[in-house]
């Protein structure tokens, strides 16, 4: 095999491994789910402390988000900075 | 008022007319020999340097390679901050006039801050709202800045090969080579581009893309790209890590001055070794546990830096690249992704102040 071929091949793998990064987004997805329907329960239990649960609310999410930022930043890094060869 | 509609229409069928401007077909149709495609700008994590500093200046390496877009972007804001403040502060001494317009809803915003910081830190008020309403206020303004016409869509127009040249000889650089080395590196990766793109050399700054050369061919898009004169300040790392520098620290600052030097005893728990309670192990075993504990505690301490610099960085950054990709495939789809951009540049602002207040507050607790 060629040093050209090679470096196709290698590029063609960066790329696939900055798709499987973003895998990761599954767990902060189904998070990000049990987070605010734990949420909405406890609003429509007790509408007054909607306020406060709002705000811890937005502070889980925030948090389960950031597995999936970091995956994203994994493979952007892949995409964008990573050299090849 | 209904003059008011006549404008909001106005401005829905300039941005459907825009859109449709925008694509290659549309603009064939109408007979112009030149369209608004947009071109998909350069796309990369560290800023583009825009004025390269001089080598033999001070600022070479100190203040990296040269003043980047995304540090001009930084500049703006803060010049809009100031111009705040100019505005803002004469109307605070007024004191018996109802409060209107834009000093109205400032207020609204700063009282909703102000109070939700005092039910929740209480005492502390005065020492934290400060961080909370910089954070929220900087990455706000700068965020949302980053939406305005002209952010990332208006620069220099380039040839990819002389972009990627150019970059090639910065990494020369970068790695401590000559001059001579890197012009020599610039040449061989200017070549190889043209060579696989089989076309001259072309650069320039234009605002259009010529539609066709004079052969009366479409240049291929691909071999087209712009380097943005300004871009999401947040879309840096340097901007990101340093206001996460600043909230973790000042997070232990605050820790040390509620409790002294006993703040660090929840990182490093190593009673169970202290010669005086040397039965501590046997009585409890279970003790030893909070050795490990504390650690892992401050691992996680030292891990928020990353976490908040790339919280923010990330969420900008992908909020960019879906701006830019979105552009240069279907103009008039922007329009939505601008309102989904809208939102998570303000979620971000806030869940950093948030997040800033929650573990200051956390650090002043005993437990």
């Amino acid at each position: 095999m060629d040093v050209e071929s090679a470096i196709i091949i290698a590029t063609g793998l960066k790329y696939l491994g900055a798709g499987l990064a973003m895998t990761g987004a599954i767990g902060a997805g189904a998070g990000v789910g049990i987070v605010v329907g734990g949420a909405v329960q406890g609003i429509a239990r007790n509408p007054d402390a909607s306020g406060e649960i709002q705000s811890n609310m937005i502070l889980g999410v925030a948090l389960a988000e950031a597995v999936a930022i970091y995956a994203l930043v994994v493979s952007l890094i892949l995409i964008f900075v990573a050299p090849v060869g | 008022m209904k003059k008011r509609y006549i404008v909001y229409i106005g401005v829905l069928l300039l941005i459907f007319f825009g859109g449709a401007m925008g694509s290659d077909p549309i603009s064939g149709m109408l007979g112009l020999d030149f369209s608004f495609a947009p071109v998909l700008p350069t796309i990369q994590l560290p800023g583009e340097v825009l004025i390269p500093w001089p080598e033999t200046s001070f600022l070479y390496g100190l203040f990296g390679l040269g003043f980047t877009n995304t540090f001009l972007a930084t500049c703006l804001s803060f010049v809009i901050i100031l111009l705040m403040v100019v505005a803002l502060k004469p109307r605070s001494r007024t004191v018996d006039e109802v409060p209107t317009g834009f000093y109205n809803l400032f207020e609204l915003i700063y009282e909703g801050a102000y109070n939700y910081v005092e039910r929740s830190v209480g005492k502390w008020t005065k020492n934290f709202f400060p961080f909370f309403m910089t954070f929220i206020l900087w990455i706000l303004i700068s965020n949302w800045m980053s939406l305005l016409p002209g952010f990332d869509a208006v620069g220099i127009y380039e040839d990819v090969s002389h972009f990627e040249a150019k970059k090639a000889e910065r990494a020369v650089l970068e790695a401590g080579g000559s001059e001579a080395e890197a012009e020599e590196a610039f040449d061989a990766v200017e070549h190889a581009v043209v060579e696989a793109n089989d076309e001259s050399l072309r650069r320039g700054l234009f605002l259009v893309s010529p539609r066709a050369d004079e052969q009366g061919e479409n240049p291929p898009d691909s071999i087209w790209t712009i380097v943005p004169f300004v871009r999401p300040a947040a879309s840096d790392l340097n901007f990101t890590l340093a206001i996460a520098l600043i909230s973790v620290i000042m997070t232990q600052y605050y820790g040390m001055r509620a409790q002294g030097m006993k703040y660090w005893a929840k990182f490093f728990a190593f009673y169970p070794f202290n010669k005086h309670q040397g039965d501590e192990i046997a009585k409890n075993p279970l003790a030893i546990m909070d050795v490990g504990v504390g650690l892992l505690e401050f691992v996680s301490e030292i891990f928020k830096i990353v976490s908040f610099a790339f919280r923010l960085l990330g969420n900008v950054f992908a909020g960019m690249v879906l701006l830019f990709v979105m552009a240069s495939l279907l103009p008039v789809a922007n329009l939505m992704f601008y309102f989904l951009e809208f939102g998570v540049g303000a979620l971000q602002a806030v869940v950093f102040a948030l997040l800033t207040l929650t573990f200051m507050a956390g650090a002043t607790q005993h437990h």
